[in-house]
């Protein structure tokens, strides 16, 4: 232990826990991270007060783990103390959020609501890494060694919401320069010049490394194993309601409140069906803070919301929408790929708001809109070939596209007829298929979206079955909706290029519900009205050049980032290239406009940078006639006269009491004596010693 | 061009990262290894120049005692047209002393001083000089190999010790000798036979002729002080510990005995024998011989050397340990010494014979010395000889 570690290795171990930290960014958002980094700035507080006490240092193991969690307490649960101090609960929350809390936050939506319980476990992880980084820097005094639980949290931090594109670059580039400071720091004073390569190379490693991903894996997540538990409540499919809640259509199921109509209600979504039921795939997470609308969505969304109170849901089900965007008052779980609510506890009598994107788009977009083929077409099991020859006959020779999905709804529209009365048909299998859409052509909504998505599917149309309710055509008289059985209805939305899925109705081809739908629904009835007939119908121009396969898969921009790279390092070397000599120049200028004694003092420091320029050692203590004797074999005589004269005048100046009238000129000529033998040096020499920027620096 | 060890850590985990990064899908870890292996790559650049420069060592003393410390003087010049930037000269032997060179530009020239210290007692080989030019971030190292060795003799601590008083004049064979010897007075002390460089003048004319070789007188100056010392460096007297403390012991006795003008003698039972004239020039090369003394089987303590006629008389100081059953022996050269002293160093332990010399009882005038170690040994000698 011959020397101390310096406090900037300190200083830079601990910045990089802290990025490390900052990581979990994705997961809770920045802000909610912020407080809870103090633990990094306690660490350091503790470190120094080690340095300056070193009887402590024994201690440091338990100051610091001490320090960080009060601040923990005091910035993440300042709701848990007691004027200030600590309590019992503020213990029970941190033991919570260290034992649970990291596993809730992966079973939640990201961003996860910034709760304490949710978010502690992040500064506690960040504490111990500065411990272990803090202690094995001081014993091992291996700075790379120390950096390792920063590496562990970082990692850990991409095992949760792994950064992509050009912030996963750049934190990987900040992580690698922190690491560097950490070791030139324990390194000592280093030739600054060549540090420069491996900042280069360094950058153009990250960004080319970053680049290169041969498997093309996509990113793993923790959370991909952490599904949020379903409630235990049996789960009756709601397709399998419908029938039965049209027989008694004046039930209320629930109410809701929305500043602007709602064209539906949906409730599940199956996407899969093995011939005999649709099943729903469920990814049940808890409700963050607020859920992003899918990648699907290209278009520009706006934020609708809704305020629900149910009355006649048993299961968990909840009313939501397609892209649900938050849900308060209830705790809920949500299908982030489905769009499906699932109240935590039981549904009935709920009573919650949602929120949730409404993608805008207009007819016109959307006439032309191509499908969306990475929506997946799911499962059909085995086709009766009744239904595989009727697929083959409608539509003939339309590729899938929007206007053919609704091609396809009219058709089952004009040629089938909606069941009403008491005899209902039932069932969605393959057989009741066949009998509705080859023998009694007659059925519910249930058979007309099961069929539409069964044909679809055979078309090579993205297609899903939603169920839940329409929206009741005109509110209550106090301004409420009241959505009741006889809304109940299912079906198919098709997955649309920038819009996701977009609803469409076979069934209401001549009950169209009419609340004065806007936004997606609006668009399609406009779409919907404009479809020319059949014959007409013509497939889509497929633009030039339109590729099926994604070139930019990383979603980075590697030549915007090649040349803001190119441009950093162009500025750095223009700032070196202009900068220092333009700065010289400057002080040069600054230096000859005094007078009198700073004058001539001025001279001096002139001619002695300008001899430093071109490499010869001056401290600070060096004299002017020090200097003529090292400068002599560089410059040659002339120069050596001209120091000769500055050193007397300098003596004069400085000792004589006043400095003689016409001593700055003296000094002045004598720097010119000097520069003027500097110019007779080679070409290559003087260009260095023009770019030298260790002259910006005091002699030391 | 080799990794130093933080070297190797930064490219495993460049490609521990990399693997990790491109499986698990992360781009920040991918990126981050290759920054790293940028990193080593930069490292390759830098370290790819090795250093042209010419260095010299200069080293002020070159025998110095155990714990002591000499100023060893690196110059280091640039012939050539070239800036070089600064690297790392390192000591391949000795002790791994690290100086770091500074930049020099073209014809410049830099000396720098460190300090190179006395560890163990020995002759160290100090050098050759290995250049290294280091990346700034120590990831990669270029070694070259530059300069000469030197050599330095690390010799046990001189503790300041008395020199014995003087032998008595010795019985005159032949006679007494006139007192205006050409160097002061001389003794006879031998007729031996005439070996090339004797002085002609000192030819034994009546042996000559009784022998039929020619024959010389030896003679020597009766009132010169003589001190012989016999250090026993057999392994089983003495374990290693106490025998660094018997060679401290031994080398302040003759550093003392010799610096005060005596004529020394040191022997060994396993064969070394450096006679010497006493004075400064007479106490290194004594110093030398005790320098490199190891522990090396001999059968007796007492060597043949002694034994034969040569140079006696005067003082004979027995360095030893557990050495009892020999010392009777001693008895064998008692004769040809006006005083014979036995000094024991090291803890005896718990042995038949407990701590201390023993066993020097029928050796007539022998006087013995005790002592823990050498510090204890020469404070006794000191009190004894006074």
């Amino acid at each position: 232990m011959n020397t101390q570690i310096p406090r900037s290795a300190e200083a830079a171990m601990l910045a990089t826990t802290a990025l490390g930290g900052l990581l979990f960014g994705p997961v809770f958002g920045i802000p909610a991270l912020l407080p809870g980094l103090v633990v990094v700035l306690t660490t350091f507080g503790v470190a120094e007060l080690c340095r300056r006490r070193p009887g402590l240092v024994p201690w440091r193991p338990l100051l610091v783990p001490a320090a960080g969690l009060v601040a923990i307490v005091e910035t993440v649960l300042p709701g848990t103390t007691l004027g200030g101090l600590p309590t019992a609960a503020s213990v029970s929350v941190l033991a919570d959020g260290a034992l649970h809390g990291w596993q809730r936050t992966l079973q939640s939506t990201w961003p996860a609501v910034p709760e304490p319980r949710l978010v502690v476990f992040v500064p506690l992880l960040v504490l111990l890494a500065a411990l272990l980084g803090l202690e094995l820097l001081h014993r091992t005094r291996r700075p790379l060694l120390a950096l390792v639980p920063a590496l562990l949290v970082v990692v850990l931090s991409q095992a949760y919401a792994a950064a992509s594109g050009l912030t996963a670059v750049l934190a990987g580039l900040g992580l690698a320069l922190l690491a560097a400071l950490t070791v030139l720091a324990c390194r000592g004073r280093r030739s600054p010049l060549l540090v420069a390569p491996a900042l280069v190379l360094g950058l153009a490693g990250a960004i080319a490394a970053g680049a290169v991903h041969p498997t093309g894996r996509p990113a793993y997540s923790l959370r991909e194993d952490q599904p949020a538990p379903v409630p235990a409540a049996s789960v009756a499919s709601p397709l399998d309601d419908i029938a039965a809640r049209l027989r008694t259509p004046a039930t209320p199921v629930f109410r809701y409140t929305a500043p602007e109509p709602v064209a539906a209600w949906p409730v599940a979504v199956f996407d899969d069906f093995d011939g005999a039921n649709w099943r729903a795939d469920t990814d049940f997470r808890r409700v963050g803070r607020e859920i992003a609308p899918g990648p699907a969505v290209s278009a520009p969304v706006t934020r609708r919301s809704a305020r629900v109170e149910v009355t006649g849901l048993s299961g968990p089900w909840l009313p939501s929408q397609t892209w649900p965007a938050s849900v308060e008052g209830v705790p809920a779980l949500v299908d982030e790929h489905r769009g499906t609510l699932v109240a935590e506890r039981s549904a009935a009598g709920a009573r919650y708001t949602v929120g949730w994107w409404e993608p805008q788009t207009d007819a016109a977009a959307l006439r032309d809109a191509a499908l969306d083929p990475r929506a997946g077409l799911g499962g059909l099991s085995e086709v009766p070939p009744e239904i595989d020859a009727l697929a083959e006959q409608v539509l003939p020779g339309l590729r899938p596209s929007f206007q053919s999905a609704l091609a396809l709804e009219r058709f089952l529209a004009q040629n089938y007829r909606l069941a009403v009365g008491t005899d209902l048909p039932t069932g969605h299998g393959w057989p009741q298929l066949r009998r509705f859409l080859v023998e009694d052509k007659r059925g519910t909504s249930e058979q007309f979206a099961a069929a539409y998505v069964a044909l679809a599917r055979l078309r090579g149309i993205p297609a899903r079955l939603v169920t839940g309710f329409r929206a009741p055509e005109r509110p209550e008289p106090d301004g409420t909706f009241l959505v009741r059985n006889a809304n109940a209805a299912a079906w198919p939305e098709v997955a649309v290029d920038g819009v996701g899925w977009v609803a469409l109705d076979p069934a209401a081809g001549a009950a169209r519900s009419g609340t004065g739908a806007t936004g997606v629904a609006a668009a399609v009835a406009r779409v919907r009205a404009e479809l020319p007939p059949d014959p007409q119908l013509q497939n889509p121009e497929i633009a030039p050049g339109s590729s099926t396969t994604d070139s930019s898969e990383s979603g980075v921009d590697w030549t915007a980032l090649s040349i803001a790279v190119a441009a950093l390092l162009a500025a750095v070397a223009l700032g070196w290239l202009v900068g220092v000599p333009a700065t010289v120049a400057a002080r040069a200028w600054r230096r000859r406009r005094r007078t009198g004694r700073d004058a001539v003092l001025g001279a001096w420091a002139e001619a002695r940078d300008r001899l430093r320029a071109h490499g010869i050692a001056v401290t600070a203590g060096t004299t002017v006639r020090d200097l003529a004797a090292t400068a002599a074999p560089l410059t040659g005589p002339a120069a050596t006269q001209g120091l000769d004269t500055l050193a007397r005048t300098l003596d004069a100046a400085l000792w004589s009491g006043a400095a003689p009238p016409e001593a700055p000129a003296t000094a002045w000529a004598a720097v010119r004596t000097v520069r003027e033998s500097l110019a007779q040096r080679p070409w290559r020499e003087r260009l260095r010693a023009a770019l030298n920027p260790a002259v910006l620096r005091r002699p030391r | 061009m080799r990794l130093t060890p933080r070297g190797a850590g930064v490219l495993a985990a460049a490609v521990l990262l990399y693997v990790l990064g491109e499986v698990a899908g992360y781009v920040l870890l991918r990126a981050l290894a290759g920054a790293a292996a940028g990193a080593v790559l930069a490292g390759v650049a830098v370290t790819l120049r090795r250093p042209r420069v010419a260095v010299r060592r200069e080293i002020s003393a070159n025998r110095i005692q155990r714990g002591g410390a000499t100023t060893a003087k690196l110059v280091v010049s640039n012939p050539g047209t070239r800036r070089q930037p600064g690297f790392t000269a390192r000591e391949l032997s000795g002790h791994g002393e690290v100086v770091d060179v500074e930049s020099l530009a073209p014809g410049a020239s830099e000396t720098y001083n460190y300090k190179l210290t006395g560890r163990y007692r020995g002759r160290i080989t100090v050098g050759p000089l290995t250049l290294e030019r280091t990346d700034p971030l120590g990831l990669l190292r270029r070694p070259v190999a530059a300069g000469d060795t030197a050599t330095l003799w690390v010799y046990p601590p001189l503790r300041s010790a008395k020199a014995p008083g003087a032998g008595h004049p010795r019985h005159h064979h032949d006679g007494p000798t006139t007192d205006d010897s050409l160097h002061g007075s001389a003794d006879l002390r031998d007729v031996r036979e005439y070996v090339v460089g004797d002085e002609v003048r000192h030819l034994h004319w009546k042996a000559t002729a009784r022998t039929g070789r020619l024959m010389v007188r030896d003679y020597v100056d009766p009132d010169h002080p003589r001190f012989t010392l016999l250090l026993d460096t057999r392994p089983p007297v003495l374990s290693a510990a106490e025998f660094e403390e018997a060679v401290e012991l031994a080398a302040s006795l003759v550093n003392a005995a010799a610096t005060a003008g005596h004529r020394c003698r040191l022997l060994t039972p396993a064969g070394a024998d450096v006679t010497t004239n006493g004075g400064a020039v007479g106490v290194r090369p004594l110093l030398d011989v005790l320098c490199e003394a190891v522990q090396e089987p001999g059968e007796a303590m007492v060597p043949p050397a002694l034994r034969r006629p040569g140079m006696r008389g005067g003082c004979l100081v027995v360095v030893t340990g557990r050495a009892s059953k020999d010392l009777p022996r001693l008895a064998g050269v008692r004769a040809h010494f006006s005083a014979l002293y036995v000094l024991g160093v090291g803890t005896h332990g718990l042995g038949m014979d407990g701590l201390g010399v023993h066993g020097i009882d029928g050796v007539p005038g022998a006087r013995r010395l005790s002592a823990p170690d050498a510090r204890e040994a020469v404070s006794r000698w000191n009190q004894m000889v006074s």
